[in-house]
Protein backbone atom coordinates (compact mmCIF):
# COMPACT_ATOMS: atom_id res chain seq x y z
CA UNK A 1 0.00 0.00 0.00
CA UNK A 2 1.57 3.84 -0.87
CA UNK A 3 0.85 6.66 1.49
CA UNK A 4 0.33 10.00 1.04
CA UNK A 5 2.55 12.08 3.42
CA UNK A 6 2.81 15.92 3.89
CA UNK A 7 6.10 17.21 5.35
CA UNK A 8 5.70 19.90 7.16
CA UNK A 9 9.14 22.37 7.83
CA UNK A 10 10.39 25.74 7.16
CA UNK A 11 13.55 24.65 5.44
CA UNK A 12 13.67 23.62 2.05
CA UNK A 13 16.68 21.52 2.79
CA UNK A 14 14.83 19.93 5.49
CA UNK A 15 11.78 18.57 3.30
CA UNK A 16 14.18 17.66 0.53
CA UNK A 17 15.88 15.42 3.24
CA UNK A 18 12.81 13.67 4.20
CA UNK A 19 11.80 13.01 0.99
CA UNK A 20 15.05 11.52 0.40
CA UNK A 21 15.16 8.99 3.26
CA UNK A 22 11.36 8.19 2.44
CA UNK A 23 13.06 6.64 -0.45
CA UNK A 24 16.01 5.13 0.53
CA UNK A 25 14.10 3.71 3.41
CA UNK A 26 11.33 1.72 1.09
CA UNK A 27 8.37 3.29 2.13
CA UNK A 28 5.83 3.17 -0.65
CA UNK A 29 4.83 6.97 -1.04
CA UNK A 30 2.15 7.68 -3.59
CA UNK A 31 2.51 11.88 -3.20
CA UNK A 32 4.58 13.42 -0.99
CA UNK A 33 3.10 17.09 -0.48
CA UNK A 34 5.30 19.96 1.73
CA UNK A 35 4.30 23.01 3.16
CA UNK A 36 7.07 25.44 4.82
CA UNK A 37 4.43 26.41 8.53
CA UNK A 38 1.48 25.51 9.81
CA UNK A 39 -0.64 27.77 8.00
CA UNK A 40 0.04 26.58 4.47
CA UNK A 41 0.35 23.11 6.16
CA UNK A 42 -3.60 23.39 7.29
CA UNK A 43 -4.24 24.93 3.71
CA UNK A 44 -2.89 21.50 1.87
CA UNK A 45 -4.88 19.47 3.89
CA UNK A 46 -8.02 21.38 3.16
CA UNK A 47 -7.70 20.45 -0.34
CA UNK A 48 -5.91 17.19 0.02
CA UNK A 49 -6.49 13.82 1.73
CA UNK A 50 -2.93 12.62 3.24
CA UNK A 51 -2.20 9.64 5.52
CA UNK A 52 0.42 11.59 7.50
CA UNK A 53 1.67 14.52 9.10
CA UNK A 54 5.07 15.12 9.50
CA UNK A 55 6.13 18.32 11.04
CA UNK A 56 8.60 20.33 12.87
CA UNK A 57 7.90 22.66 15.78
CA UNK A 58 9.72 25.81 15.28
CA UNK A 59 8.11 27.72 12.22
CA UNK A 60 7.71 31.29 11.34
CA UNK A 61 3.41 32.43 10.97
CA UNK A 62 2.34 29.36 12.39
CA UNK A 63 4.39 27.20 14.33
CA UNK A 64 4.05 22.99 15.06
CA UNK A 65 2.37 23.03 18.68
CA UNK A 66 -0.31 25.83 17.36
CA UNK A 67 -0.40 23.73 14.10
CA UNK A 68 -1.16 20.63 16.19
CA UNK A 69 -3.69 22.49 18.46
CA UNK A 70 -5.46 23.84 15.30
CA UNK A 71 -5.86 20.27 13.75
CA UNK A 72 -7.23 19.13 16.94
CA UNK A 73 -10.07 21.92 16.51
CA UNK A 74 -10.90 20.47 13.31
CA UNK A 75 -14.10 18.03 13.11
CA UNK A 76 -12.46 16.75 9.68
CA UNK A 77 -8.85 16.74 10.33
CA UNK A 78 -8.23 15.89 14.00
CA UNK A 79 -8.12 12.47 12.97
CA UNK A 80 -4.47 12.40 10.42
CA UNK A 81 -1.60 11.19 12.53
CA UNK A 82 1.04 13.25 13.01
CA UNK A 83 4.82 12.56 13.84
CA UNK A 84 6.54 15.53 15.19
CA UNK A 85 10.08 15.76 13.69
CA UNK A 86 12.19 18.04 15.95
CA UNK A 87 15.30 19.47 17.36
CA UNK A 88 13.55 19.90 20.40
CA UNK A 89 13.31 16.72 22.50
CA UNK A 90 13.22 18.41 25.72
CA UNK A 91 10.96 15.90 28.06
CA UNK A 92 9.17 18.86 28.31
CA UNK A 93 8.03 19.37 24.96
CA UNK A 94 7.53 15.69 23.88
CA UNK A 95 5.28 15.63 26.47
CA UNK A 96 3.84 18.21 25.96
CA UNK A 97 3.38 17.31 22.20
CA UNK A 98 1.73 13.87 23.58
CA UNK A 99 -0.94 15.38 24.89
CA UNK A 100 -1.85 17.27 22.22
CA UNK A 101 -2.53 14.14 20.24
CA UNK A 102 0.46 13.76 18.21
CA UNK A 103 0.79 9.97 17.15
CA UNK A 104 4.97 10.12 17.54
CA UNK A 105 7.70 12.65 18.40
CA UNK A 106 11.13 12.06 16.41
CA UNK A 107 14.03 13.49 17.20
CA UNK A 108 16.46 15.06 14.74
CA UNK A 109 18.96 13.86 13.92
CA UNK A 110 17.39 10.54 12.90
CA UNK A 111 18.69 7.76 10.93
CA UNK A 112 16.16 6.34 7.80
CA UNK A 113 16.06 2.99 9.58
CA UNK A 114 14.26 5.04 12.64
CA UNK A 115 12.42 7.44 10.06
CA UNK A 116 10.62 4.35 8.37
CA UNK A 117 9.88 2.25 11.95
CA UNK A 118 8.67 5.09 13.82
CA UNK A 119 6.33 6.41 10.19
CA UNK A 120 4.79 2.62 9.73
CA UNK A 121 4.13 2.76 13.44
CA UNK A 122 2.00 6.14 13.30
CA UNK A 123 0.57 4.73 9.54
CA UNK A 124 -0.52 1.41 11.31
CA UNK A 125 -2.24 3.09 13.80
CA UNK A 126 -4.23 5.43 11.63
CA UNK A 127 -7.57 5.46 10.70
CA UNK A 128 -6.86 5.02 7.11
CA UNK B 1 26.69 25.76 34.48
CA UNK B 2 30.42 24.58 34.32
CA UNK B 3 31.78 24.86 31.18
CA UNK B 4 33.26 21.04 31.32
CA UNK B 5 29.23 19.97 30.78
CA UNK B 6 28.63 22.38 27.99
CA UNK B 7 31.74 21.16 26.39
CA UNK B 8 30.90 17.77 26.82
CA UNK B 9 27.23 18.27 25.07
CA UNK B 10 28.74 20.27 22.62
CA UNK B 11 30.80 16.96 21.72
CA UNK B 12 28.20 14.66 22.28
CA UNK B 13 25.57 17.13 19.93
CA UNK B 14 27.40 17.81 17.28
CA UNK B 15 29.04 14.26 16.58
CA UNK B 16 25.27 12.78 17.04
CA UNK B 17 24.15 15.25 13.95
CA UNK B 18 27.53 15.03 11.81
CA UNK B 19 27.65 11.18 11.83
CA UNK B 20 23.59 11.02 11.44
CA UNK B 21 22.59 12.81 8.77
CA UNK B 22 25.50 14.48 7.35
CA UNK B 23 27.51 10.92 7.05
CA UNK B 24 30.58 13.16 8.15
CA UNK B 25 32.73 11.42 10.44
CA UNK B 26 34.27 13.36 13.13
CA UNK B 27 38.25 12.44 13.45
CA UNK B 28 38.07 14.44 16.75
CA UNK B 29 39.20 17.59 18.37
CA UNK B 30 40.91 19.85 15.66
CA UNK B 31 44.38 21.12 16.62
CA UNK B 32 45.07 23.76 18.75
CA UNK B 33 47.13 24.87 16.16
CA UNK B 34 44.92 24.84 12.96
CA UNK B 35 42.97 27.36 11.66
CA UNK B 36 39.47 27.84 10.39
CA UNK B 37 39.81 29.11 6.98
CA UNK B 38 37.98 30.25 4.54
CA UNK B 39 34.86 29.60 6.95
CA UNK B 40 31.08 30.17 6.57
CA UNK B 41 29.71 31.12 9.47
CA UNK B 42 25.51 30.51 10.96
CA UNK B 43 24.27 31.66 14.42
CA UNK B 44 20.94 31.38 16.19
CA UNK B 45 19.87 33.00 19.06
CA UNK B 46 18.00 31.19 21.65
CA UNK B 47 15.66 31.34 24.32
CA UNK B 48 15.48 29.36 27.56
CA UNK B 49 16.83 29.10 31.02
CA UNK B 50 19.17 30.30 30.13
CA UNK B 51 19.30 32.04 26.69
CA UNK B 52 21.97 32.75 24.57
CA UNK B 53 23.24 32.22 21.40
CA UNK B 54 24.77 29.74 19.45
CA UNK B 55 27.88 29.88 16.32
CA UNK B 56 28.31 27.53 14.24
CA UNK B 57 31.28 27.63 11.51
CA UNK B 58 32.77 25.31 8.77
CA UNK B 59 35.48 25.68 6.14
CA UNK B 60 34.42 26.36 3.19
CA UNK B 61 35.09 23.06 1.31
CA UNK B 62 33.70 20.59 3.84
CA UNK B 63 30.60 22.72 3.86
CA UNK B 64 29.93 22.05 0.50
CA UNK B 65 30.65 18.43 1.04
CA UNK B 66 28.38 18.24 3.87
CA UNK B 67 25.74 19.89 1.96
CA UNK B 68 26.40 18.06 -1.30
CA UNK B 69 25.88 14.50 1.07
CA UNK B 70 22.71 15.89 2.66
CA UNK B 71 20.81 16.78 -0.39
CA UNK B 72 21.89 13.65 -1.95
CA UNK B 73 23.87 15.36 -4.77
CA UNK B 74 26.86 13.46 -6.46
CA UNK B 75 28.61 16.92 -7.87
CA UNK B 76 29.16 19.21 -5.13
CA UNK B 77 30.17 21.98 -7.30
CA UNK B 78 26.82 22.07 -9.05
CA UNK B 79 25.17 23.65 -5.73
CA UNK B 80 24.28 27.26 -5.35
CA UNK B 81 25.61 29.18 -2.77
CA UNK B 82 21.90 29.56 -1.29
CA UNK B 83 21.74 25.59 -1.31
CA UNK B 84 24.52 25.36 0.32
CA UNK B 85 24.22 28.04 2.99
CA UNK B 86 20.42 26.57 3.76
CA UNK B 87 21.81 23.09 4.75
CA UNK B 88 23.97 25.44 6.86
CA UNK B 89 21.17 26.66 8.98
CA UNK B 90 19.75 23.33 8.98
CA UNK B 91 22.58 22.06 10.24
CA UNK B 92 23.44 24.82 13.20
CA UNK B 93 19.74 24.10 13.81
CA UNK B 94 19.89 20.71 14.89
CA UNK B 95 23.29 21.06 16.35
CA UNK B 96 21.87 23.56 18.57
CA UNK B 97 18.43 21.31 19.30
CA UNK B 98 21.41 18.64 20.02
CA UNK B 99 23.34 20.61 22.57
CA UNK B 100 20.04 22.47 24.26
CA UNK B 101 18.47 19.14 24.59
CA UNK B 102 21.44 17.80 26.91
CA UNK B 103 21.62 21.14 28.83
CA UNK B 104 18.26 22.12 29.01
CA UNK B 105 15.92 19.25 29.10
CA UNK B 106 13.63 20.11 31.89
CA UNK B 107 12.95 23.50 30.53
CA UNK B 108 11.12 24.38 27.32
CA UNK B 109 13.87 26.43 24.66
CA UNK B 110 12.88 28.05 21.43
CA UNK B 111 15.32 27.97 19.12
CA UNK B 112 15.50 31.14 16.95
CA UNK B 113 16.01 31.41 13.14
CA UNK B 114 19.73 30.42 12.06
CA UNK B 115 20.81 33.15 10.43
CA UNK B 116 24.36 33.62 8.37
CA UNK B 117 26.51 35.28 9.69
CA UNK B 118 29.55 37.93 7.62
CA UNK B 119 31.95 36.77 10.31
CA UNK B 120 33.45 34.64 13.25
CA UNK B 121 31.60 35.88 16.68
CA UNK B 122 33.10 38.15 18.67
CA UNK B 123 31.62 36.98 22.02
CA UNK B 124 34.35 35.85 24.55
CA UNK B 125 34.92 35.60 28.26
CA UNK B 126 32.88 34.17 30.92
CA UNK B 127 29.95 31.69 29.38
CA UNK B 128 31.44 31.52 26.10
CA UNK B 129 32.41 27.75 25.10
CA UNK B 130 34.32 27.12 22.12
CA UNK B 131 34.98 23.49 20.49
CA UNK B 132 36.76 22.60 16.93
CA UNK B 133 36.37 19.59 15.48
CA UNK B 134 38.37 17.67 12.34
CA UNK B 135 36.73 16.58 9.91
CA UNK B 136 39.43 15.62 7.66
CA UNK B 137 38.69 17.84 4.93
CA UNK B 138 37.91 20.69 7.26
CA UNK B 139 37.27 22.29 10.48
CA UNK B 140 34.24 22.69 12.49
CA UNK B 141 33.27 25.03 15.21
CA UNK B 142 30.95 25.54 17.56
CA UNK B 143 30.78 28.63 19.87
CA UNK B 144 28.07 28.26 22.70
CA UNK B 145 27.31 31.87 24.68
CA UNK B 146 24.78 31.16 27.40
CA UNK B 147 23.61 34.32 28.70
CA UNK B 148 24.70 34.46 33.08
CA UNK B 149 26.10 31.04 32.39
Amino acid sequence: MAFAILIVDDSPAMRSFIRRVMDLSGLEVSSCLEASNGEEALDVLRRHWVDAVLTDINMPCMNGEQFVRRLGEDAVLKSVPVLVVSTDATDVRIRRMLELGVRGYLKKPFSPEVLREELERVLEGSDA
Amino acid sequence: MPEGEQEKAIAEGAREVLETMFFAEVLGPAPAEAVLEDERWVRLEFQGNPPGRLSVGVSAPAARRMAADFLGVEDAEALSEAQVGEVLCELANMIGGSILSRLESETIFDLGRPEAAASAPEEAGAGVVCCRFDLGDGMLAVRLAMRGG
